[in-house]
């Protein structure tokens, strides 16, 4: 009996450490992540840094001195380049390796090989889109570079001799969380990180969507209601802005290709409202007499951050300003000499090509007059505790096939039988540019560095100490026919494969212009003098004309008016198009509430600040009023298409009250404009009583808004929520619930530069570190921190609070 | 008490170089050893194993301010970083008790 009861207990006593051992669906090893020694409790870090430290690393070949100010952002000194780039990777891999590897397993589509079959869709979708495989291309042509490659190979060199220092307690919490170690980080993730951003930015397309509406409704009726430029526009290129090169020939527009309707509703997509803000005001407009440049690029807002701070000093660069983490060099910032910025460009480089398949064994397809092969790229998606899923991606010429069958759909926009040319699948060297851009001195540099860059297309705002500003929409741009891609395309027709390149110099620019600023928001490249066709619709330009409305209106430009700009929550929107609908309003047919809901909006000053109510029922109001106009013609007809843009919305309410298409064609009554303007501003108020109850604080924007900032794995308890702040869709101060100025940075030019920025995170990774959303407040509110520079080890020391030297035995 | 002292002092030792689970081996191999009745043994183990836990857990709640144990137990949906520190003396403590019972036991077998 004895011998029964010790068994027993011991089995017992071995069955509670082997569950507490194991992660069981969600739930990671109790025991092990419970424990002090071992767990989370070991992240809790101290609020108080070692004031100097010492590191033996292996790889480094000098000496590296790593110096920390009151934000925690690395200031790093090293004797040559591949010190430099080792101790960035090792650095950045201190403060953000979960981050940096979570991202790069999900841009490949790995998630599935650390949390299991819960994120099937997203990786196979990834696969698809061919995501690795434009990032081998790429990585191809930034190891074809030696300065690229050695860029590369000692960032990834540094990430590696920090991951190797970890013993399994030190590494970062989410590990714990989800029970797995960190692996080898190799140049390829690099190249994803930046395909990762180029999906988010260079990621979206009508195509389908088009297509389907000019099978509906015909060529004239779309041209109609999708025109090719708008009414009201703001092109970052001003039109008349001359030519400074000679245009090349234009493909010419080859017969109508009737595209098949598809039916098909998909998933996935990039969020629209992923744009930017930059601008830059010349000496003349200065107070200092020296330019002043300021950039905010709006993205989505999680915890870690996507940006980095950091400052970087070798042998032949001194460069500040924010890094990718994952990724080497300075991404936005300055140098003594100049500083750049980007915003997105919304020009098309993602065509879809209707392929046209032998047979159903798809090993060949029809193209200029011939069968040809079909590469299969065969993709194992590992699952934790299951089986891998194999699965077979095929290979046009164009790209890959993102879907073949008619199986559910993972992108809103993706066809089925569709092949996707996109610039981010080619060989390219993205990184050579910030390379360049890093150390560059002059206009010339910042040009010639422009030149490398593929994808995705960023408005290079410009800046230097020698009175230059200057604005490139920039990227490669495929040289297309006129409305080229605007549709889906004829996979079997040569007519219709890209046919060539703009020549980089002929990317649209500006320098110097006699407004005296240069400015972008996602708005259109250039006029319709601009001698190529990049795209047919832009971000709605709210933003650029309230941006360039002040930026004309200011003198003596100082940093805080620049920062007042970021922050203007002035809209445009609602200035446009408020006072017409407020026309149209009955009051005699309205309740008390709706009543009182009206005066709010009749007083209101088109501000979105934080404690306005005006801003959430026009919001909705829009939402609503638009919705009537269209949602009979444009939804619920079992195709997938879309709305005609604001502007042309705009355009149909101001100019053609009248139009056919304010009748909702499924009621029998004919609607007028007068109708749907009444209609839905009485939802909205009814609405908002139903959820909010009467007119209160709750109906605040910033209350209603809730901008809130999340972990990047979506983890509760480790975002931060109810955000108090204004803004908006399309105003400057882009704050939306889940998205806004990820980073904001104004650069004062001059003898000694003087960059200020803030973005709403911290630079610590680690949800335990006291640096992991510091500067959430500060962003907040508006503020700006001031950006240490330094020009040597001992410059500001005041500003410095701890010192790391890194060195190899 | 020895046993009490030999787990809480040797279970630290151990856990300091050794994965978590150690605790159940020191428990386990001190009780075997020491233990005179069933009671007492995992007492012994729980409370040696527990009052580890609850100072080293305790000590980094307090360097750190709370931050993060109340962000552990958001995502646990427990209600503050208090009951947080329970469970997680409570685990280390149940571990260790049934590892010292368990070596009672077994020693038992042999005397």
């Amino acid at each position: 009996m004895k011998w029964f009861k010790a068994v027993f207990s011991l089995f017992v006593t071995i069955a509670l450490v082997y569950v507490l051992n194991t992660k069981i669906g969600d739930i990671p090893p109790v025991g092990k992540f419970l424990s002090p020694f071992r767990g989370f409790w070991q992240n809790a870090e101290s609020k108080d840094l070692a004031a100097t430290k010492q590191l033996v690393v292996t790889g480094l070949q000098g000496k590296v001195s790593i110096l920390l100010d009151k934000n925690r952002v690395p200031h790093i000194f090293a004797e040559n380049n591949h010190d430099l780039y080792f101790a960035q990777g090792y650095y950045t891999a201190r403060d953000r390796l979960w981050q940096m590897e979570f991202q790069t397993h999900a841009a490949a589509g790995r998630l599935c090989e650390i949390v299991g079959a819960k994120y099937l869709e997203l990786d196979r979708f990834q696969r698809r889109m061919g995501m690795v495989y434009g990032a081998k291309n790429s990585l191809a042509g930034m190891m074809a570079d030696p300065a690229t490659r050695d860029m590369l190979e000692a960032y990834s060199a540094g990430i590696n001799a920090y991951i190797k220092s970890l013993s399994p307690q030190e590494y970062p919490l989410e590990y714990k969380l989800l029970d797995y170690a960190p692996e080898a980080w190799t140049p390829l993730k690099c190249a994803l990180l930046l395909k990762l951003m180029a999906y988010d930015l260079a990621g979206r397309s009508d195509d389908l969507r088009m297509s389907n509406i000019l099978q509906q409704y015909g060529p004239q009726i779309t041209q109609d209601l999708f025109p090719d430029y708008p009414f009201r526009a703001e092109p970052i290129v001003p039109e008349g802005t001359p030519l400074d090169f000679t245009p090349v020939k234009t493909p010419s527009v080859p017969t109508n290709f009737q595209a098949q309707l598809s039916n098909k509703v998909l998933e996935k997509e990039p969020p629209a409202e992923l744009g930017s803000n930059n601008w830059a005001i010349s000496g003349a407009k200065s107070a200092t007499g020296y330019p002043i440049l300021a950039n905010d690029p709006h993205l989505q807002l999680n915890l870690p951050s996507i940006w980095y701070q950091v400052q970087l000093i070798g042998s032949d660069v001194n460069v500040c300003g924010v890094s990718l983490p994952g990724a080497p060099g300075v991404v936005i910032g300055f140098n003594q000499n100049i500083s750049w910025g980007v915003t997105n460009v919304d020009a098309d480089v993602m065509d879809w090509y209707q392929v046209k398949f032998k047979d159903n064994r798809k090993k060949q397809y029809w193209h200029d007059n011939q069968w040809k092969p079909v590469r299969r790229q065969v993709e194992e998606i590992k699952i934790r505790g299951q089986k891998s899923l194999i699965d077979t991606v095929y290979y046009t010429h164009h790209g890959p096939v993102v879907y073949d069958k008619p199986e559910k759909v993972f992108n809103k926009q993706t066809p089925v039988s569709h092949a996707m040319r996109w610039t981010a699948h080619d060989k390219s060297n993205e990184l050579r540019t910030f390379y360049l851009l890093n150390r560059a001195r002059n206009y010339q540099d910042y040009q010639h560095a422009l030149s490398f860059y593929v994808a995705p297309a960023q408005n290079f705002i410009y800046a230097d100490n020698s009175q230059n500003i200057a604005i490139w929409p920039n990227g490669r741009f495929p040289l297309k026919w006129q409305e080229q891609g605007k549709f889906i395309l004829d996979g079997t027709n040569l007519a219709h494969d890209w046919q060539g390149w703009i020549p980089a110099a002929h990317n649209p620019h500006v320098k110097n212009p006699a407004r005296g600023f240069v400015s972008s928001a996602n708005q259109f490249s250039a006029g319709p003098d601009y001698p190529y066709y990049l795209n047919w619709q832009y971000s709605s330009p709210e933003r650029a004309i309230r941006i360039n409305q002040r930026l004309a209106a200011m003198e003596k430009v100082t940093v805080d008016s620049i920062q007042a700009l970021q922050n203007d929550n002035f809209n445009i929107h609602a200035q446009t198009i408020l006072p017409t609908l407020l026309r149209y309003m009955r009051p005699a047919d309205l309740n008390a509430h709706q009543q009182q809901v009206l005066k709010v909006m009749q007083q209101w000053q088109y501000r979105n600040d934080a404690q306005e109510i005006a801003p959430t029922v026009f919001e909705i109001w829009w939402l609503l009023f638009n919705k009537a106009i269209w949602e009979d013609d444009f939804a619920n007809t079992g195709l997938e298409l879309r709305y005609p843009s604001r502007d042309r919305t705009i355009h149909l309410v101001q100019q053609e009250p009248q139009s056919a298409w304010i009748d909702n064609r499924n009621t029998p009554p004919k609607e007028t404009l007068a109708d749907l303007v009444n209609a839905s501003f009485r939802a909205t108020a009814d609405s908002l009583q139903r959820q909010l109850g009467a007119v209160s604080k709750k109906w605040q924007w910033a209350v209603y808004k809730s901008t809130s900032i999340q972990h990047i794995a979506n983890l509760p308890g480790f975002g931060k929520q109810n955000l108090s702040i204004g803004g908006g869709r399309g105003i400057v101060n882009a704050t939306s619930e889940r998205h806004g100025p990820s980073w904001r940075m104004v650069v004062a030019l001059g003898p000694q530069v003087q960059g200020y920025g803030v973005y709403p995170g911290g630079q610590s990774g680690n949800p335990g570190s006291f640096y992991y959303d510091n500067q959430i407040e500060t962003w907040r509110l508006g503020k700006l921190n001031s950006l240490v520079y330094l020009r040597n080890k001992t410059d500001n020391s005041s500003a410095i609070m701890a010192t790391l030297t890194l060195q190899t035995k | 008490m020895r046993l009490f002292l030999i787990i809480f002092i040797g279970g630290f030792i151990f856990q300091l170089f050794l994965p978590w689970w150690s605790l159940a081996v020191i428990s386990f191999l001190a009780a075997l050893w020491l233990a005179r009745k069933a009671g007492s043994a995992f007492w012994g183990g729980f409370l040696g194993i527990g009052m580890g836990w609850l100072l080293l857990s305790g000590f980094y709640h307090w360097r750190n301010e709370g931050l993060l144990s109340a962000k552990v137990a958001t995502l646990f949906t427990l209600p503050n970083a208090v009951i947080l520190i329970l469970v997680t003396v409570l685990i280390g403590a149940l571990t260790g008790g049934l590892a010292a019972l368990s070596g009672y036991l077994f020693g038992k077998m042999f005397k």
